[in-house]
């Protein structure tokens, strides 16, 4: 399902980038601080903030569709952010939560907390620094499948139970595409979590729900997309973007 | 006439290529221990040197082959007067002493006085001669007019030549030498203290028949040999005015002794720090490649240490102690000085466009890292500087200093939050394949000349039947990354390929693509 509503917790330095880069991306933006004057610059930058109080019991969230809506946790102090993470998990079990780290140390505190996902601020940029000076054009690369305004994606896309490619060989289906993309792994949400490396050589059978993982261009990921689908006469995958 | 003779002579000196490089090379060759051949020069001297002293020793019991002794004699001796020849001429720069002083006398107008810049000249290299390596030098040449056996015992001076060569003994002088003044002073209290004993003892004991002291060197003998602690008891005071000066001697002793363990002591633990500076730069300085941080911090710490795992030296330069002890704790070679300072690179005398992979800087402020910039600017054009930015406003005058990369890491965890939040199974791959323990990565492959020979097309690459996925192509013909490219692609030398393989897989078929073009 499409992604249609983000909230950001905090509006410091990060959650300011954060809105910054998805503010046109997604039907609604909104934000909420602990801090009066964050509030108000958020509202100065033409966003929706709210006030909040870490005591909440977050009621005002329960309206949002949790499937189609992502938290992402970047409030200033990191043991505020901990707590946070903590109270919507608690309250919102099937909530994604995204949180915002400094050190590896809080990365795992959150994890704990029950965060979907966190990004370390230490280690991603470390890891991009080397990743700049010894791999220039993987980055370059990645770069380029990061950014929603080039034509070269990386998509998910997810087997409904009608699709032509359940039932088969991961292998029959490399053969069968013809399309300009690389189906890069595959991820089986019945058996673990984890990905299977088309690279790795393992000879996956295809379920429903299992997810492709594929970079090409916009229409060819389309097309790949359609000819699962197609044969089996309706639009049976789906992939969010 | 004799006045234009050397003028002319030392401009045409001074204005040949030829000659300056040459006595650069030389003069590099002898006295500056950051030159890459010192090291061999150096060791080839000390060879000479180990077994001239072995051919003395040998010469003591055995009867002296003729080879040895035309090797020791003449071959060592005329290679030390070569040397010896080398250093007087590179000690000072004779033409430039000439064309100085005749430039001087043009501008007051007055006649050159050839004589006295003749003079200047042999003054120069006077001074360097009666210095004292120059003399050990001058005598270790000596054993060359080897009919004279005394001078055969001059070749212990070339052991002495030793620490021309040894970069540690020169630094143990060197750091001595900032206690000159108490060194001194304790030699003239000795040598006092010698005197007073000496001739007191000899007042005291000479007449007395019983008495081992019976001239003035045997008191002598006697007095270093209880004021230096050793006592071998072969010279004793019989008398009891005598042994009233053996006491005052032996405390005296004790007293000289501890002064000069403390003034050697304190003369290391005072230089401790620019010790292990000097030992830090000499080991930089033998690294082929290297990854200089400036500045260092959490973000500097995980990248030191993940670049370490990947097998690459990296330096950390620091001008705060307590960051660079930080650094030191985790085992990174790091010094602490001012990054941003020329002085530091020449201090270091490192060779930045030859050994520096890159050049990370990781200050704390925009302002420190620009300054760093243009330092580094200033002194090489193409080491390539990537920098982290700290204020997003600040980005291009970090450009404009001539960084290549700049990394604001809010834009980039703003990044990566968009992406999550938008197709967080595809964000996963990619990050899994970036990330160490996943077993497959997404890898560079360098096409280079010998593999461009075979490879022509992606079909040469021969991937179909490995378990490798081929992303795409950075073509240089084309000056852009191309995705996934049909089997007939045609490659050239530099392109550089985007593979996915599991780690073993991908290291066996590196292998074989620079073994034989696959």
């Amino acid at each position: 399902m499409d992604v249609t509503s983000i909230v950001v917790f905090g509006y410091g330095e990060y959650a300011k980038e954060i809105a910054r880069q998805i503010r046109y991306d997604y039907a609604r933006l909104v934000i909420y601080s602990l801090h009066e004057e964050y509030v108000e610059a958020a509202q100065a930058d033409g966003l929706e903030a709210h006030l909040a109080d870490l005591e909440d019991n977050w009621d005002e969230l329960a309206s949002y569709d949790l499937p189609t809506t992502r938290f992402i946790c970047a409030l200033e102090e990191e043991a505020e952010n901990v707590f946070l993470t903590l109270s919507l998990r608690d309250r919102f079990p099937e909530a994604i939560i995204i949180a915002m780290a400094s050190t590896q140390e809080n990365a795992s505190k959150l994890k704990l907390a029950g965060a979907n996902k966190v990004v370390a601020e230490l280690l991603t940029t470390s890891n991009l620094i080397i990743e700049k000076l010894e791999k220039p054009v993987i980055t370059a690369l990645l770069e380029e499948l990061m950014d929603s305004q080039r034509d070269l994606q990386v998509a998910q896309i997810t087997l409904r139970e009608d699709s032509c490619a359940v039932g088969k060989h991961l292998n029959e289906v490399l053969k069968l595409n013809e399309h300009n993309v690389i189906l890069l792994a595959v991820v089986d949400f019945r058996m673990s979590e984890s990905f299977i490396f088309t690279a790795k050589g393992y000879n996956h059978m295809l379920d429903p729900g299992d997810v492709l993982v594929v970079i090409g261009y916009d229409k060819d990921i389309k097309a790949f997309e359609k000819e699962i689908g197609g044969s089996c006469e309706t639009n049976s995958s789906h992939w969010s973007r | 006439m004799f006045s234009r003779v050397i003028v002319d002579a030392a401009y045409a000196l001074e204005s040949s290529p030829r000659y300056l490089r040459v006595r650069r090379f030389f003069d590099n060759l002898l006295n500056n221990s950051n030159y890459r051949y010192k090291r061999y020069f150096d060791l080839f001297m000390m060879a000479l040197i180990l077994s001239s002293v072995f051919i003395l020793i040998r010469d003591v019991k055995f009867r002296q082959e003729d080879w040895l002794a035309i090797f020791n004699d003449y071959i060592i001796s005329v290679i030390f007067l070569i040397e010896y020849i080398l250093r007087l001429w590179v000690s000072s720069n004779s033409a430039k002493i000439i064309i100085e002083q005749y430039e001087k006398d043009e501008l007051l107008h007055r006649r050159f006085r050839a004589r006295r810049a003749v003079f200047k000249v042999f003054h120069a290299k006077w001074k360097y001669m009666s210095s004292l390596p120059a003399i050990i030098d001058l005598l270790a040449i000596m054993p060359f007019f080897h009919e004279m056996r005394l001078f055969r015992l001059f070749i212990i001076f070339r052991v002495f030549k030793l620490f021309r060569y040894t970069q540690n003994m020169q630094q143990f002088g060197a750091i001595l030498a900032t206690k000159k003044f108490e060194l001194l002073t304790l030699l003239t209290f000795s040598v006092l203290i010698l005197f007073v004993a000496s001739v007191l003892i000899y007042v005291m004991e000479a007449l007395n028949p019983d008495s081992p002291v019976n001239t003035l060197f045997d008191a002598l003998y006697w007095a270093i040999v209880t004021i230096s602690t050793v006592g071998y008891g072969d010279v004793t005071p019989i008398t009891h005015e005598g042994r009233i000066v053996a006491i005052a001697v032996i405390v005296s002793g004790v007293a000289v002794l501890a002064f000069a363990t403390s003034i050697v002591v304190s003369a290391f633990s005072e230089n401790i720090e620019s010790i292990r500076e000097n030992k830090l730069a000499q080991e930089v300085q033998k690294l082929k490649h290297f990854y200089l941080i400036c500045g260092y911090g959490a973000i500097a710490g995980h990248t030191a240490a993940k670049l370490r795992r990947m097998g690459r030296n990296v330096v950390v330069l620091d001008e705060n102690p307590e960051r660079i002890e930080s650094a030191r704790k985790h085992h990174h070679l790091s010094i602490g000085i001012d990054p941003s300072s020329l002085e530091t690179y020449r201090a270091l005398g490192i060779d930045i466009d030859r050994q520096i992979s890159a050049v990370i800087l990781l200050g704390d402020t925009d302002v420190k890292n620009v300054y760093t910039a243009l330092t580094l600017r200033s002194i090489s054009r193409q080491v390539k500087i990537l920098s982290i930015l700290h204020d997003k406003k600040h980005r291009r005058k970090l450009e404009i200093s001539g960084v290549n990369e700049v990394i604001y890491a809010q834009e980039l965890i703003g990044q990566l939050s968009r992406e999550y939040s938008g197709h967080p199974i595809a964000f996963e791959a990619l990050y899994a394949l970036r990330a160490e323990n996943t077993g497959v990565q997404m890898d560079e492959i360098l096409i280079d000349e010998r593999m461009s020979r075979v490879i022509k097309t992606v079909k040469d690459l021969k991937i179909r039947g490995r378990r490798i996925i081929l992303l795409g192509v950075q073509s240089q013909r084309e000056k852009r990354f191309v995705f996934n490219p049909p089997q007939d692609y045609r490659l050239e030398e530099n392109d550089l390929i985007v593979v996915i393989a599991e780690n073993s897989m991908l290291h066996e078929y590196r292998v074989a693509l620079h073994k034989e073009g696959v």
